[in-house]
């Protein structure tokens, strides 16, 4: 008998068996890991953003091993600081070119998709407990096509 | 400025950080390489794999790299195995007659329909009218 938990593409076990091989064989957790334990400023918030999309993607029960939760919590976590540390208006050096009104647009932009792709990984990796439906990160485009 | 410019795979900045990843090309060589098995040994494998293809196969994500299938070649290959998945779930139901009246099973097929239909938009001219939802068999995509 099928149960409803039968259907996604990562609910067989076959199917786990494999995302857990294509993850730890390609090094792509190692990696992650080796990312998160960078120091803050050799992370930039693109970096971030990115970071966050792959493991909003794939760090979701039935992909992502469950023993490596932890790394899913770190890169919250890490996120989360370079986060709001962007927040905090850099004084710019006199060489610096200021930013133009778009970069500005784009910047504030970003820093809001931010913060709701994180509490998509949050969710994730078990360190937020709301429940509430969330939707599908607004600066993605059409996501399925 | 539009939104959908502001994607993590539409920040040159993003992107190069990504080609940092050996892993991902990794990734993209074990994908292709269980793309290219028989379905009727590994359909659940496969599945997996076109589902991959479904959430990371799009322009610049996918590395560009001469031991690498083009992301074109990719997703059709992609939707043609899936295509064989569907077949081998079929025949499954054709000798278990409780499993093909299964509301379920219809399911697991009518998701497997939106999945296919999803890589053939990525390699349509046009993209297809899609729905914004996830196929049916995938959950609260963004929440679970």
């Amino acid at each position: 008998m099928l149960e409803d938990n039968d259907l996604s593409p990562w609910a067989h076990p076959k199917a786990q068996r494999w995302f857990a091989t294509l993850l730890e064989r390609s090094g792509f957790i190692n990696e992650v890991e080796d990312t998160v334990n960078l120091t803050d400023d050799h992370l930039e918030l693109a970096h971030c953003r990115m970071l966050l999309a792959l493991l909003i993607l794939l760090g979701r029960p039935g992909i992502w091993p469950e023993d490596k939760n932890r790394v899913l919590q770190r890169a919250a976590s890490k996120i989360n600081n370079i986060a709001k540390n962007s927040q905090v208006i850099q004084p710019t050096s006199k060489k610096a070119k200021p930013l133009s009104i778009e970069q500005h647009k784009r910047n504030s932009v970003s820093r809001t998709a931010i913060q709701v792709e994180l509490e998509l990984l949050r969710r994730r990796a078990g360190i937020s407990n709301r429940k509430s439906k969330l939707p599908m990160p607004s600066t993605w485009g059409k996501f399925w096509s | 400025m539009k939104t959908s410019e502001l994607s993590p795979w539409s920040d040159e900045q993003s992107i190069r950080f990504l080609s940092t990843f050996e892993s991902w090309a990794n990734m993209a060589h074990l994908i292709q390489t269980t793309l290219k098995q028989d379905p009727r040994k590994y359909p659940h494998q496969i599945r997996a794999a076109c589902a991959v293809v479904i959430m990371i196969c799009r322009d610049k994500l996918w590395p560009e790299r001469s031991d690498l299938m083009t992301i074109d070649d990719v997703v059709s290959l992609a939707r043609r195995q899936l295509a064989q998945v569907k077949h081998q779930f079929s025949i499954k139901a054709r000798i278990n007659t409780e499993l093909k009246q299964n509301p379920k099973f219809r399911r697991l097929l009518d998701s497997i329909d939106q999945e296919m239909r999803i890589l053939e938009s990525r390699v349509a001219e046009e993209p297809l009218d899609l729905p914004q939802e996830p196929p049916a068999s995938w959950g609260q995509f963004w929440s679970d």
